[in-house]
């Protein structure tokens, strides 16, 4: 056998939007949110050994910009986590159920059952509601180490 | 390393995280005495990681960080392969991750740990 691939992947951002329905828009937003946090977490902790201290960041951070973007950070991490639970849930069998095996009848592996559907909804509304929350605490909150911790 | 394995890692590192968030943010709380009313006004970032890096908690954070280093290294993994359909090349970017996680986690945990507010 030669070194050809037999790897079906590889289709890139193609393969994300192939056929769109509600568990591959879910998986899209997971790919993409995760992106953005990677993107906006990793290159911090290289910013603050160039710079020699973290108030680098914490001054970036109170700007629109920064703000704007802590937004985005906080929202997509609030969806992120919670989309991120589902999923772990589902493949260890609690809110989807584990696979039926029926001697005649095709039974689909990844049917669908009430709890997954009330974890769907619950899920959407902590992410709306928390999201809101989240975006507002982050523009109007406290930003001042000394209100927060006094002394040290 | 088999796939099921890496599978086990993501999980675990994202219930790390999920589980150890809530109880830092808790022992902080508790340890300087913050009232809720004001905890809930607080902008998150303040709290993550400047005020926790002021109080000298950098290093109780930096469990916490790896594990959130670990997680995204393995998701960078997962994106990069989608473009992929070379089993040589995913060898390739394999190693490549291993090397980018060991030195993003130790910029994480120096920054967290060596560098003053």
């Amino acid at each position: 056998m030669g070194e050809k691939s037999t790897l079906k992947s590889g289709r890139g951002f193609g393969e994300w939007f192939r056929t769109l329905n509600r568990e591959r828009v879910l998986a899209m937003l997971h790919k993409i949110t995760g992106i953005y946090m990677v993107l906006w977490l990793f290159p911090r902790p290289w910013i603050v050994i160039a710079s020699g201290h973290w108030s680098t960041l914490l001054v970036f951070d109170s700007t629109p910009i920064g703000k704007a973007l802590a937004i985005l950070f906080v929202v997509f991490f609030l969806f992120h986590g919670l989309n991120g639970l589902r999923i772990v849930l589902i493949e260890l069998g609690i809110i989807s159920g584990r696979p039926i095996r029926h001697p005649i009848n095709p039974v689909p592996a990844l049917r669908e059952s009430r709890t997954h559907k009330w974890a769907i909804l619950l899920i959407i509304t902590i992410a709306i509601i928390g999201g809101i929350y989240a975006a507002y605490i982050t523009i109007f909150g406290i930003a001042q180490i000394s209100q927060l911790i006094p002394t040290r | 390393m088999r796939e099921s394995v890496v599978r086990w890692v993501v999980h675990i590192t994202a219930l790390i995280m999920a589980i150890g968030i809530p109880i830092v943010i808790g022992a902080f709380v508790v340890a300087h005495r913050i009232p809720l009313m004001k905890l809930a006004f607080t902008n998150p970032l303040l709290l993550i990681p400047y005020a926790l890096v002021y109080a000298g908690w950098g290093e109780i954070w930096d469990i916490i960080a790896a594990n959130w280093v670990l997680h995204g290294s393995i998701g960078i993994r997962r994106f990069t392969n989608e473009f992929i359909n070379n089993k040589k090349l995913r060898r390739i970017v394999n190693i490549l991750i291993i090397i980018f996680i060991l030195i993003e986690g130790l910029a994480m945990v120096y920054s967290l740990i060596a560098v003053p507010l």
